[in-house]
């Protein structure tokens, strides 16, 4: 009775071991697969970032430092499971910091393109009242320098 | 009547200054024909000196080119794979297992040159060495076929 109660215990315990080393270790695919829907999450990041007028430039090296470590982890993940899943994080927590500081840019780039913007409609404005200024005074101002370099002329008989 | 003139050509030389200045702010970064580009160089880095015969399971260099004209930032990968003279067709992904993937996220306009090395396990004669460029999509979150190029290599040596 007592035997067969400590056996029954021994296979529960056996198959919980088994059961919390089935599902506690991520596989390597699984973690590749992750760090890589990362990237693509911080690359949607990056290019919403860039619609919205931000410079990119920082965040896109960034971004290639992930691929890179990515693409290193996929080369050794067969020869080096646990240098790959350490590649592999690596790759993710950059890939997360990028889609953190995607916004910033954005927001950033929201403010320059209405800087710009405002700055063409000055520009524009400007020149339209240039335009009728010169509209009004060119010939004015043609003829009045006109004769000041031209007093001395004197007008001979033909 | 000379006045007049005067009039037309100072206002006529401002509206084209206007002009520029507004179509240079609107067409700056803006690519009329969207397009991206794939290259495969020796090892020279140039359009020439390609291997034509390798010897199996040794390693040879190439460098593979890939530019950005898509008028935004883009995500491509180009994959390596094998295929015979028989199944060439640029227009349509090669239906092959995967060597070799890189990765690389471009800004429009920039592009990139990067030293690859290569291997070839298994002998053979023309065997079709094909680079595939993939660019990701937002919308459907993945991966599309943009185009391809290959190489020719006759794999010569005993098999590993």
């Amino acid at each position: 009775m007592n035997c067969s109660k400590t056996v029954g215990s021994a296979a529960v315990l056996i198959m919980l071991i088994f059961a919390m080393t089935a599902f506690s270790a991520p596989s390597h695919a699984q973690t590749s697969a992750q760090s890589s829907a990362q990237i693509e999450k911080a690359y949607a990041a990056v290019l919403s970032a860039e619609q919205s007028g931000g410079n990119v430039t920082a965040l896109v090296a960034k971004l290639n430092s992930a691929v890179a470590l990515m693409q290193q982890a996929d080369a050794l993940n067969a020869t080096s499971p646990t240098k790959a899943q350490s590649l592999y994080s690596q790759a993710s927590t950059l890939a997360q910091q990028v889609i953190s500081s995607a916004p910033a840019v954005a927001a950033a780039g929201k403010v320059a393109t209405f800087d710009a913007q405002a700055s063409l409609v000055v520009e524009t404005a400007v020149l339209a009242a240039l335009a009728v200024l010169a509209y009004l005074y060119v010939p004015r101002l043609f003829w009045r320098y006109w004769y000041r370099t031209h007093r001395d002329w004197r007008v001979k008989k033909a | 009547m000379i006045d007049d003139d005067m009039k037309v050509a100072a206002v006529g030389i401002i509206v084209l200054i206007a002009v520029f200045n507004v179509s240079g702010y609107y067409l700056a970064n803006r690519n009329v024909e969207p397009f991206s580009e794939l290259g495969i160089l020796g090892p020279t880095q140039k359009i020439a000196d390609y291997p034509s015969s390798v010897l199996t399971g040794q390693n040879f260099s190439l460098y593979l080119y890939v530019g950005n004209h898509e008028g935004e930032v883009s995500y491509y990968q180009v994959l390596t794979k094998l295929g015979t003279s028989a199944n060439a067709n640029q227009s349509v992904p090669l239906d092959a297992p995967v060597m070799t993937s890189y990765g690389m996220v471009l800004l429009n306009n920039q592009n990139v040159t990067e030293p690859i090395t290569l291997s070839l396990d298994h002998n053979g004669t023309n065997v079709r060495l094909v680079f595939e460029l993939w660019i990701y999509e937002t919308n459907t979150s993945s991966f599309y076929f943009y185009t391809s190029n290959w190489l020719y290599l006759n794999v010569t040596g005993p098999s590993i």
